[in-house]
Protein backbone atom coordinates (compact mmCIF):
# COMPACT_ATOMS: atom_id res chain seq x y z
CA UNK A 1 0.00 0.00 0.00
CA UNK A 2 3.28 2.61 -0.20
CA UNK A 3 2.00 3.21 -3.95
CA UNK A 4 -1.29 4.08 -2.83
CA UNK A 5 -1.21 6.72 -0.54
CA UNK A 6 0.95 8.94 -2.74
CA UNK A 7 -0.38 8.30 -5.64
CA UNK A 8 -3.97 9.22 -3.91
CA UNK A 9 -2.41 13.18 -2.00
CA UNK A 10 -0.77 13.62 -5.62
CA UNK A 11 -3.93 13.55 -8.20
CA UNK A 12 -6.55 14.72 -5.95
CA UNK A 13 -9.06 12.19 -6.54
CA UNK A 14 -12.67 13.10 -5.77
CA UNK A 15 -13.69 9.67 -4.38
CA UNK A 16 -13.07 8.39 -1.28
CA UNK A 17 -10.01 5.75 -0.50
CA UNK A 18 -9.06 4.02 2.11
CA UNK A 19 -5.81 1.26 2.58
CA UNK A 20 -4.61 -1.89 4.75
CA UNK A 21 -8.73 -3.18 4.83
CA UNK A 22 -10.20 -6.35 5.36
CA UNK A 23 -13.27 -5.76 3.89
CA UNK A 24 -12.41 -7.56 0.40
CA UNK A 25 -12.93 -10.79 2.76
CA UNK A 26 -15.93 -9.71 4.68
CA UNK A 27 -17.11 -8.96 0.91
CA UNK A 28 -16.21 -12.38 -0.18
CA UNK A 29 -14.33 -10.67 -3.09
CA UNK A 30 -11.94 -13.12 -5.26
CA UNK A 31 -11.54 -11.33 -8.56
CA UNK A 32 -11.07 -7.30 -9.12
CA UNK A 33 -12.11 -5.30 -9.56
CA UNK A 34 -14.81 -5.79 -8.00
CA UNK A 35 -17.92 -3.12 -6.82
CA UNK A 36 -20.53 -2.93 -5.01
CA UNK A 37 -23.95 -0.51 -5.14
CA UNK A 38 -25.39 0.25 -2.44
CA UNK A 39 -28.72 2.28 -2.17
CA UNK A 40 -30.06 4.81 0.13
CA UNK A 41 -31.94 2.34 2.50
CA UNK A 42 -28.37 0.34 2.83
CA UNK A 43 -29.26 -2.45 1.18
CA UNK A 44 -27.24 -3.90 -1.14
CA UNK A 45 -28.95 -3.32 -5.18
CA UNK A 46 -25.47 -4.47 -7.35
CA UNK A 47 -22.46 -5.91 -7.18
CA UNK A 48 -20.37 -7.07 -9.94
CA UNK A 49 -17.38 -5.91 -12.39
CA UNK A 50 -18.01 -1.67 -12.17
CA UNK A 51 -17.51 -1.88 -16.17
CA UNK A 52 -21.28 -4.00 -16.02
CA UNK A 53 -23.03 -1.43 -13.90
CA UNK A 54 -25.70 -0.11 -15.79
CA UNK A 55 -27.14 3.51 -15.24
CA UNK A 56 -31.06 1.92 -14.60
CA UNK A 57 -29.02 0.28 -11.55
CA UNK A 58 -27.30 3.33 -10.54
CA UNK A 59 -30.56 5.40 -10.93
CA UNK A 60 -32.48 3.01 -9.45
CA UNK A 61 -30.29 3.21 -6.28
CA UNK A 62 -30.17 6.41 -6.61
CA UNK A 63 -34.16 6.97 -5.24
CA UNK A 64 -34.96 8.46 -2.19
CA UNK A 65 -31.16 8.98 -1.91
CA UNK A 66 -29.98 12.48 -0.07
CA UNK A 67 -27.23 14.07 -1.52
CA UNK A 68 -23.41 13.50 -0.83
CA UNK A 69 -22.88 15.31 2.60
CA UNK A 70 -20.32 17.77 2.26
CA UNK A 71 -21.08 18.65 6.19
CA UNK A 72 -17.83 17.18 7.54
CA UNK A 73 -18.72 19.70 10.66
CA UNK A 74 -21.16 17.18 11.96
CA UNK A 75 -20.05 15.07 14.68
CA UNK A 76 -21.19 11.39 15.15
CA UNK A 77 -22.47 10.98 18.94
CA UNK A 78 -22.71 7.59 19.96
CA UNK A 79 -23.03 7.95 23.62
CA UNK A 80 -26.09 7.91 25.47
CA UNK A 81 -27.49 11.85 26.22
CA UNK A 82 -29.82 12.75 29.17
CA UNK A 83 -32.99 14.01 27.44
CA UNK A 84 -32.05 17.79 28.30
CA UNK A 85 -29.08 17.01 26.12
CA UNK A 86 -30.78 16.31 23.03
CA UNK A 87 -31.24 19.70 21.38
CA UNK A 88 -27.37 20.19 21.60
CA UNK A 89 -26.72 16.13 20.33
CA UNK A 90 -28.81 17.32 17.22
CA UNK A 91 -27.72 20.50 17.03
CA UNK A 92 -24.16 18.81 16.68
CA UNK A 93 -25.40 16.19 14.39
CA UNK A 94 -26.37 18.70 11.85
CA UNK A 95 -22.59 20.25 11.90
CA UNK A 96 -24.26 23.31 14.18
CA UNK A 97 -21.51 23.26 16.32
CA UNK A 98 -21.29 26.58 18.13
CA UNK A 99 -24.72 26.12 18.43
CA UNK A 100 -24.76 23.30 19.83
CA UNK A 101 -21.69 24.66 22.14
CA UNK A 102 -24.04 27.74 23.28
CA UNK A 103 -26.83 24.84 24.06
CA UNK A 104 -24.31 23.04 26.26
CA UNK A 105 -23.33 26.38 27.93
CA UNK A 106 -26.68 26.90 28.94
CA UNK A 107 -27.17 23.90 30.70
CA UNK A 108 -23.73 23.71 32.16
CA UNK A 109 -24.28 27.38 33.66
CA UNK A 110 -27.74 26.54 35.30
CA UNK A 111 -27.78 25.71 38.79
CA UNK A 112 -30.74 23.84 38.95
CA UNK A 113 -29.71 21.35 36.27
CA UNK A 114 -29.10 17.45 37.42
CA UNK A 115 -26.14 16.16 37.45
CA UNK A 116 -27.54 13.49 34.80
CA UNK A 117 -28.23 16.51 32.58
CA UNK A 118 -24.83 18.37 33.05
CA UNK A 119 -23.23 14.50 32.15
CA UNK A 120 -24.89 14.91 28.99
CA UNK A 121 -23.66 18.32 28.18
CA UNK A 122 -20.48 17.65 28.75
CA UNK A 123 -20.81 14.73 26.58
CA UNK A 124 -21.64 16.80 23.47
CA UNK A 125 -18.90 19.11 24.61
CA UNK A 126 -16.33 16.74 24.43
CA UNK A 127 -17.51 15.32 21.28
CA UNK A 128 -17.65 19.11 19.77
CA UNK A 129 -14.51 19.94 21.25
CA UNK A 130 -12.84 16.31 19.68
CA UNK A 131 -14.11 16.77 16.01
CA UNK A 132 -12.50 20.42 15.70
CA UNK A 133 -9.50 19.24 17.03
CA UNK A 134 -9.50 16.44 14.51
CA UNK A 135 -10.64 18.71 11.78
CA UNK A 136 -7.64 21.19 12.48
CA UNK A 137 -5.11 18.40 13.00
CA UNK A 138 -6.52 17.34 9.08
CA UNK A 139 -5.99 21.08 8.10
CA UNK A 140 -2.72 21.17 9.01
CA UNK A 141 -1.62 17.79 7.51
CA UNK A 142 -3.23 18.84 4.26
CA UNK A 143 -0.64 22.16 4.16
CA UNK A 144 1.87 19.90 5.02
CA UNK A 145 0.62 17.64 2.16
CA UNK A 146 0.41 21.26 0.04
CA UNK A 147 -3.21 20.06 -0.52
CA UNK A 148 -4.14 23.27 0.06
CA UNK A 149 -7.98 23.67 -1.44
CA UNK A 150 -8.68 21.17 1.19
CA UNK A 151 -6.92 22.82 3.99
CA UNK A 152 -8.66 26.25 2.92
CA UNK A 153 -12.14 24.73 2.68
CA UNK A 154 -11.58 23.52 6.60
CA UNK A 155 -10.50 26.94 7.99
CA UNK A 156 -12.86 28.27 5.67
CA UNK A 157 -15.67 26.70 7.25
CA UNK A 158 -14.81 26.66 10.82
CA UNK A 159 -13.99 30.51 10.54
CA UNK A 160 -17.52 30.75 9.26
CA UNK A 161 -19.33 28.48 12.24
CA UNK A 162 -17.26 29.57 14.93
CA UNK A 163 -17.83 33.76 14.24
CA UNK A 164 -16.32 35.63 16.71
CA UNK A 165 -14.97 33.27 19.27
CA UNK A 166 -11.46 32.01 19.58
CA UNK A 167 -11.59 28.73 17.31
CA UNK A 168 -12.95 31.11 14.54
CA UNK A 169 -10.28 33.87 15.27
CA UNK A 170 -7.64 30.96 15.50
CA UNK A 171 -8.92 29.78 11.88
CA UNK A 172 -9.24 33.02 10.01
CA UNK A 173 -5.89 33.51 11.53
CA UNK A 174 -4.43 30.29 9.59
CA UNK A 175 -5.95 31.37 6.36
CA UNK A 176 -4.66 34.71 5.81
CA UNK A 177 -1.65 33.29 6.78
CA UNK A 178 -1.76 30.68 4.20
CA UNK A 179 -2.43 33.72 1.93
CA UNK A 180 0.32 35.73 2.64
CA UNK A 181 2.68 32.74 2.82
CA UNK A 182 4.83 33.41 -0.73
CA UNK A 183 5.65 29.22 -0.75
CA UNK A 184 2.00 28.50 -0.24
CA UNK A 185 0.77 31.13 -3.00
CA UNK A 186 2.42 29.96 -5.09
CA UNK A 187 1.32 26.36 -4.72
CA UNK A 188 -2.55 27.70 -4.79
CA UNK A 189 -1.61 29.69 -8.18
CA UNK A 190 -0.12 26.49 -9.22
CA UNK A 191 -3.13 24.47 -8.54
CA UNK A 192 -5.57 26.83 -10.25
CA UNK A 193 -3.42 27.04 -13.31
CA UNK A 194 -3.50 23.45 -13.33
CA UNK A 195 -6.92 23.10 -12.78
CA UNK A 196 -7.15 25.23 -15.80
CA UNK A 197 -4.66 23.74 -17.95
CA UNK A 198 -6.15 20.09 -17.16
CA UNK A 199 -9.65 21.46 -18.52
CA UNK A 200 -7.77 22.78 -22.06
CA UNK A 201 -5.98 20.01 -22.71
CA UNK A 202 -8.36 17.27 -22.20
CA UNK A 203 -9.50 17.93 -25.85
CA UNK A 204 -6.35 17.64 -27.15
CA UNK A 205 -4.04 14.49 -28.70
CA UNK A 206 -1.61 13.46 -26.26
CA UNK A 207 1.33 14.97 -29.32
CA UNK A 208 -0.26 18.06 -28.59
CA UNK A 209 -1.11 18.49 -25.17
CA UNK A 210 2.53 17.01 -23.95
CA UNK A 211 4.05 20.47 -24.88
CA UNK A 212 1.70 22.59 -23.20
CA UNK A 213 2.07 20.10 -19.81
CA UNK A 214 6.02 20.83 -19.90
CA UNK A 215 6.04 24.06 -20.45
CA UNK A 216 3.53 24.12 -17.09
CA UNK A 217 6.10 22.01 -15.42
CA UNK A 218 8.94 24.48 -15.82
CA UNK A 219 7.00 27.66 -15.39
CA UNK A 220 5.56 25.91 -11.69
CA UNK A 221 8.62 23.70 -10.57
CA UNK A 222 8.97 22.94 -7.33
CA UNK A 223 4.58 22.89 -6.73
CA UNK A 224 3.47 19.98 -6.39
CA UNK A 225 0.83 21.19 -9.16
CA UNK A 226 4.29 20.74 -10.83
CA UNK A 227 4.83 17.48 -9.97
CA UNK A 228 0.92 16.09 -11.01
CA UNK A 229 1.81 17.48 -14.75
CA UNK A 230 5.21 15.78 -14.54
CA UNK A 231 3.40 12.44 -13.41
CA UNK A 232 1.56 12.91 -16.23
CA UNK A 233 4.29 12.82 -19.18
CA UNK A 234 4.96 9.72 -17.39
CA UNK A 235 8.51 7.87 -17.15
CA UNK A 236 11.34 9.06 -19.69
CA UNK A 237 11.41 12.41 -21.49
CA UNK A 238 10.04 14.82 -19.25
CA UNK A 239 12.18 18.15 -18.37
CA UNK B 1 -28.16 13.32 -7.58
CA UNK B 2 -24.57 11.86 -7.46
CA UNK B 3 -22.77 8.92 -6.13
CA UNK B 4 -20.40 8.71 -3.05
CA UNK B 5 -17.71 6.78 -4.47
CA UNK B 6 -15.65 4.55 -2.05
CA UNK B 7 -12.90 2.68 -2.92
CA UNK B 8 -11.59 0.08 -0.91
CA UNK B 9 -8.23 -2.34 -1.47
CA UNK B 10 -9.04 -5.81 -2.19
CA UNK B 11 -6.32 -8.26 0.30
CA UNK B 12 -4.05 -10.10 -1.94
CA UNK B 13 -4.46 -13.97 -1.47
CA UNK B 14 -2.04 -16.24 -1.56
CA UNK B 15 -2.67 -18.66 -4.45
CA UNK B 16 -3.87 -21.68 -2.18
CA UNK B 17 -5.77 -19.90 -0.11
CA UNK B 18 -7.89 -18.52 -2.72
CA UNK B 19 -9.71 -21.51 -3.54
CA UNK B 20 -11.01 -22.09 -0.15
CA UNK B 21 -11.56 -18.15 0.47
CA UNK B 22 -14.08 -18.32 -2.73
CA UNK B 23 -15.63 -20.98 -0.75
CA UNK B 24 -15.73 -20.17 2.39
CA UNK B 25 -16.90 -16.79 2.12
CA UNK B 26 -20.26 -15.62 0.64
CA UNK B 27 -20.76 -12.36 -0.62
CA UNK B 28 -23.35 -10.20 0.68
CA UNK B 29 -26.98 -10.88 -1.08
CA UNK B 30 -28.59 -8.75 -2.47
CA UNK B 31 -31.66 -6.68 -1.17
CA UNK B 32 -29.68 -7.82 2.35
CA UNK B 33 -27.60 -4.95 4.24
CA UNK B 34 -23.72 -5.54 3.31
CA UNK B 35 -21.15 -6.33 6.03
CA UNK B 36 -19.62 -2.14 7.56
CA UNK B 37 -16.70 -1.03 5.84
CA UNK B 38 -13.73 -1.23 8.11
CA UNK B 39 -9.98 0.32 6.99
CA UNK B 40 -6.43 1.13 8.53
CA UNK B 41 -6.56 4.20 7.07
CA UNK B 42 -8.26 6.36 5.06
CA UNK B 43 -6.73 8.83 2.95
CA UNK B 44 -8.11 11.60 1.47
CA UNK B 45 -11.27 11.96 3.54
CA UNK B 46 -12.45 15.16 5.69
CA UNK B 47 -13.73 14.71 9.18
CA UNK B 48 -15.27 11.39 10.37
CA UNK B 49 -13.91 8.42 9.42
CA UNK B 50 -16.15 7.02 6.61
CA UNK B 51 -18.35 3.80 7.70
CA UNK B 52 -21.95 2.66 5.52
CA UNK B 53 -23.39 3.74 8.82
CA UNK B 54 -22.37 7.64 8.20
CA UNK B 55 -23.32 7.61 4.43
CA UNK B 56 -26.74 5.53 5.48
CA UNK B 57 -29.36 7.76 3.31
CA UNK B 58 -26.75 7.87 0.15
CA UNK B 59 -26.12 5.77 -2.86
CA UNK B 60 -22.38 4.65 -2.40
CA UNK B 61 -20.47 2.98 -4.62
CA UNK B 62 -17.80 0.52 -3.40
CA UNK B 63 -15.46 -0.66 -5.17
CA UNK B 64 -12.36 -3.35 -4.12
CA UNK B 65 -9.45 -2.49 -6.47
CA UNK B 66 -5.46 -3.26 -5.99
CA UNK B 67 -2.57 -2.29 -7.39
CA UNK B 68 -1.14 -5.36 -9.27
Amino acid sequence: MDLVEPYVLQNGLPFLVASGSSSSGDYGVSGIPHSFLIDAEGKLAWHGNPAGLSKGAVKKALKGAKRPKGDFLAVRIDEPVDARGEKARKLAEDGELAAALKEVAAILADESATGEQKQGAATVQSAVEAHVALLTGQAEQFIKDRDLGKALTILEALGKEFGASETGEKSRKRVEEIHSDPQLKAEMEAAKAWTRLQDQIRELKPAKARPKIEDFVKKYTGTKAADRARAMLGPGKSK
Amino acid sequence: MKLTHVVLPAVLVAAGALVSARCSVEGPEVGKAPPEISAKAWLNHVGAEPSLASLRGQAVLLEFWATW
